[in-house]
């Protein structure tokens, strides 16, 4: 059986990831994507928690963070869409017009 | 080893390579198909379709459920391969569905108006201005 202490190394690994991705890459969509990664490992955790209690909140919990990710997702790339058919571009770096 | 250790420590590897082609690809097109190999999760890949990078939502809609299809096939498989005392006490699909619609009944209901809400904005927000 695999302990849990390696499901957690995985999933701070993921996480870590996630996080350099949001802070490192400019383009809209992959840091939406680089947030569902974090989120994934996220889930990881809660499953592998709930697997070494031995009780299934675990993944019930990761139903809701699922649920609560695929709404963040589907508003997150409307606003994707809707900042591109503006600007023409899903670079952060150019969506400098609130700049003071 | 054990077998499921060895499937274990196979997708982790997939997962973790999978995540920094992720977050390292210059084509967010690619990102998505990296993030349907290592989770799985096709909404980003369908709706990323309508991006700068287009591409016919068809063949977006096959790769992904290929992809889904051999995802689902291999936990399946690992299912399998972990049936200890411990994976068998926590992977009732009943015991979980029960506890879903019983203790945690509210929050349920109040993420099916969660999704209903998001489902309505991402329309609105995401529809042509005439």
């Amino acid at each position: 059986m695999v302990p849990l202490n390696h499901f957690l190394i995985l999933s701070g690994i993921l996480f870590a990831i996630g996080t350099a991705g949001v802070f490192l890459r400019r383009n809209l969509i992959t840091m939406l994507l680089s947030i569902e990664v974090m989120l994934n490992a996220v889930n990881l955790t809660f499953v592998a928690v709930g697997r070494y209690l031995g009780t299934v909140d675990g993944q019930i919990i990761t139903f809701f963070v699922m649920t609560v990710a695929a709404a963040e997702a589907a508003v997150g790339l409307a606003l994707v869409i809707a900042v591109y058919r503006h600007y023409r571009t899903t670079n952060v770096q150019r969506l400098d017009q609130l700049k003071g | 080893m054990e077998p499921s250790a060895i499937a274990f420590y196979l997708f982790a590897a997939v997962s973790v390579i999978a995540s920094i082609g992720v977050v390292g690809q210059r084509n967010p097109m690619y990102s998505v198909m990296l993030l349907n190999v290592g989770r799985e999760d096709p909404a980003p890949g369908l709706v990323s379709a309508l991006g700068p990078k287009t591409l016919k939502i068809g063949a977006v809609l096959s790769v992904v459920l290929g992809i889904e299809i051999v995802w689902a096939l291999s936990r399946v498989g690992l299912g399998y391969f972990a049936q200890d005392d411990a994976a068998r006490s926590v992977s009732s699909v009943a015991r979980i569905g029960a506890e879903l619609f019983t203790r945690h009944a509210f929050a349920f209901e109040a993420t099916s108006i969660l999704i209903l809400v998001a489902m309505i904005g991402a329309v609105v927000i995401a529809r042509k201005e005439h």
